[in-house]
């Protein structure tokens, strides 16, 4: 078989050409295999999983799915659709990563980081140079596929353990998927007490149609280490559908403080698939910003888990859906840990007929006392024929807590459209103004200047359905 | 050369209910009209109705703006045209400064004025005319980055529903309950911001209950709306009487 040759749907034998012509190490290869082994043992999910039915995979095509390509060398970033070009390239960037189609890829970091330890590359180079880094943190303890974390669980004499949801396979099937196929994304290392002021930027960029998405990010801050991270994710439009199962890994050390912004903006031929997990250990801080602005079906499954004590984490939706575009997301506030915090707002506009499902989890493990939790997840209707579900959960298993949660779904304010129209200010000025505002709650918690900008640009662009 | 405000025979519905039944009453620039009458006699309905509320229909008769009629514009329209509407409950809105939507205001009038060749007003100009504006009202520099009407009190809400059409210049301005919920300090400010922005190029309408703002607002003509009609019209002294005697001698003569 020749490298360049194009393998279509999944199977052992393109998991083994992919693990080839990355040249990885035999304990990938068999990870790869475990997670294969994984998928095949767990069905697709359908309609009678309580987590999945929201979500039909009717319209899913998986065996035209291409896994991966071989390297293109001779693309470069100058040949980036114009829109794109500046997003990896701030010139207050510390660095910034460019990857095309899960391979070729341009890294950057300023030498003074280089200097002092810092990694920053994509996960297929990191495998190659820094195979113990990878081995150690890699799907071993964020995204694991070691348990489903969202089924009930049940020990051996018969007592539920955490009431968690019954009958599902949770992320299993995809995250599993992931684990056989991944290829490409974001490896970033700050190691012990570095502190990087200025953000890091990457752009994950697919063109190649049918090439399937399985970018994994892994984020490590070793103790006493501070980074800002903005990942932006986008795709061509294709006619042919295009199917994705990404990974993002955040670890977080003792006394680490992480900004990570993950801003999916794939083209509206996209089924997203995502699992995304946060670990915090003691005395952590992590605000992070999941952005989903794109695709034709997302499914996320978002994680924190509070592993140490005093950890600290503000988890930040933002979500705008218009034409068809369907949005279902999981999140779980896992306090393991007690004196931590965490605090969740998403907040989401739909547009035209697009769907959003937010079904938000609260655990408070019995260890975890005087844990803080929150969660508000608000929607707001442009279209009578929008629509949103909002599902909050609580698990509260300790005594001393303060645990608060809120949902709302509503249409836009009449009276204060008229009000701002009795001012001159046209319709669509009216309803882009009320609709800013209803995000500013959201974005004047973003703590980077740029992502914020960024959101409103693309809160205007929506609005005007460009 | 037409009226200014020119409102002739209008009727409006609400819910299918008849609440204006015939209002006549013509507004030009450099006059105080008192628009006076008891609870549930159509003032708001009047008020709203003149901005194109899309709640009130207008089943009969026309409101002309200079000459032409306003009944198809939109309230946006309206507004840049020269009309303004001084809310008796101004809506709050979230996460929306009260700069910001001026400033989108303000920006939204001069891309009508200034045709193809639209520059918004620029930031420095802009903060200066906020300022100047805002002390006229005693308003406090911190209001301009609040959220509009946000957890505003009663006077600040009216406040800032002139520092609204200090910004703008209106031509006719319609002031709907300006001094309910105020204290005798709050009519005064509002009262004084009005009569500094009083000349030959501003049409005030004043609807009220009580005759007490217009001790500093002082109206050239008052018309007394009854049932959906004006039903007495007169100079200043009616406003007194009015308040000397009540509404029940008007609204017996409307009964008889």
């Amino acid at each position: 078989m020749t490298e360049t040759q194009t393998l279509v749907g999944f199977s052992k034998q393109a998991l083994e050409a992919l693990s080839h012509i990355n040249g990885e190490p035999e304990w990938m290869l068999a990870r790869r295999l475990e997670a294969w082994h994984v998928y095949n043992e767990t069905p697709l999910p359908g309609d009678k999983d309580e987590l999945w039915r929201r979500t039909s995979l009717q319209g899913l095509k998986l065996d035209t799915v291409v896994p991966f390509v071989a390297d293109d060398p001779k693309w470069t970033p100058a040949r980036l659709p114009e829109e794109f070009r500046g997003l990896a390239k701030s010139r207050q960037a510390a660095g910034a990563l460019i990857m095309h189609n899960g391979r070729s890829a341009t890294a950057q970091l300023k030498p003074e980081y280089r200097d002092r330890g810092v990694i920053l590359c994509d996960m297929n180079t990191a495998l190659r140079e820094h195979p113990d880094l990878v081995r150690e943190h890699f799907m071993t303890r964020a995204v694991s596929l070691a348990e489903n974390r969202y089924a009930r669980h049940v020990n051996a004499q018969g007592v539920t353990e955490h009431q968690g949801y019954s009958d599902t396979i949770g992320d299993l099937k995809f995250a599993s998927l992931h684990g056989a196929f991944w290829n490409g994304g974001t490896f970033l290392y700050v190691p012990r007490n570095v502190v990087i002021e200025q953000p890091i930027n990457t752009l994950t960029y697919f063109d190649a149609p049918e090439v399937g998405i399985f970018s994994h990010s892994l984020i490590i801050l070793e103790q006493g280490a501070s980074v800002r991270l903005i990942e932006d994710l986008e795709s061509a439009a294709n006619e042919a559908q295009r199917f994705g199962s990404r990974a993002v890994e955040l670890i977080l050390r003792p006394n680490s403080d992480l900004q990570y912004f993950n801003l999916q903006d794939w083209a509206q031929n996209v089924w997203d698939f995502t699992s995304q997990t946060a670990i915090l250990e003691r005395n952590t801080n992590l605000v992070w910003l999941a952005g989903m602005l794109g695709s034709a079906v997302t499914k996320a499954f978002l994680d924190s888990r509070i592993e140490g004590s005093g950890a600290n984490v503000r988890m930040l939706g933002f979500f705008f859906g218009d034409k068809e575009q369907h949005f279902d997301q999981h999140t779980f506030q896992n306090h393991i840990h007690p004196n931590g915090k965490s605090d969740l707002l998403y907040k989401g506009a739909l547009k035209d007929k697009a769907y959003s499902a937010f079904r938000g989890l609260i655990r408070i493990n019995p260890d975890a006392q005087r844990s803080d939790a929150y969660q508000q997840n608000r929607n707001l209707l442009l279209s009578n024929r929008a629509h949103a579900d909002s599902i909050p959960e609580l698990e509260i298993e300790a005594n001393d807590v303060r645990c608060t949660h809120g949902a709302t779904v509503g249409p836009i304010e009449e009276a204060a459209v008229f009000y701002l129209m009795a001012r001159g200010i046209p319709r669509p000025e009216a309803e882009r103004l009320f609709t800013e505002g209803f995000f500013d709650e959201l974005i004047s918690k973003v703590p980077l200047q740029v992502v914020q900008d960024r959101l409103f640009h693309v809160i205007r662009q929506k609005i005007v359905g460009l | 050369m037409a009226n200014d405000l020119e409102i002739h025979d209008l009727h409006v519905e609400v819910e299918g209910k008849e609440i204006l039944r015939g209002i006549n009453l013509t507004v030009n620039k450099g006059e105080v009209h008192a628009v006076m009458g008891p609870n549930g006699s159509g003032k708001s309905t009047l008020a709203n109705t003149l901005l194109g509320h899309p709640h009130y229909v207008v089943t009969q008769g026309d409101i002309l703006y200079k000459g032409n009629s306003v009944l198809e514009l939109k309230p946006d329209e309206r507004a840049r045209a020269g009309m303004f509407l001084a809310f008796q409950y101004p809506h709050s809105v979230s996460g929306v400064t009260v700069a910001n939507f001026l400033r989108t205001a303000l920006n939204a009038k001069r891309k009508e004025r200034m045709n193809g060749d639209f520059k918004p007003i620029p930031i420095p100009e802009f903060r200066k005319l906020m300022r100047e504006k805002m002390k006229l009202l005693k308003l406090d520099e911190s209001f301009a980055t609040r959220y509009l009407n946000e957890g505003f009190s009663g006077g600040e809400k009216k406040r800032t529903e002139i520092l609204q059409m200090a910004v703008l210049e209106p031509e006719i301005a319609i002031l709907d309950e300006t001094d309910s919920g105020l204290d005798i300090d709050g009519v005064r400010i509002v009262s004084q911001g009005v009569n500094s922005l009083q000349g030959p190029n501003l049409g005030i309408l004043i609807i009220t209950h009580y005759q007490r703002i217009l001790n500093y607002i002082k109206p050239n003509f008052v018309h007394v709306l009854v049932k959906g009609k004006i039903a007495v019209e007169g100079g200043p002294e009616l406003a007194h009487k009015l308040e000397e005697q009540g509404y029940d001698w008007v609204i017996k003569q409307v009964t008889e």
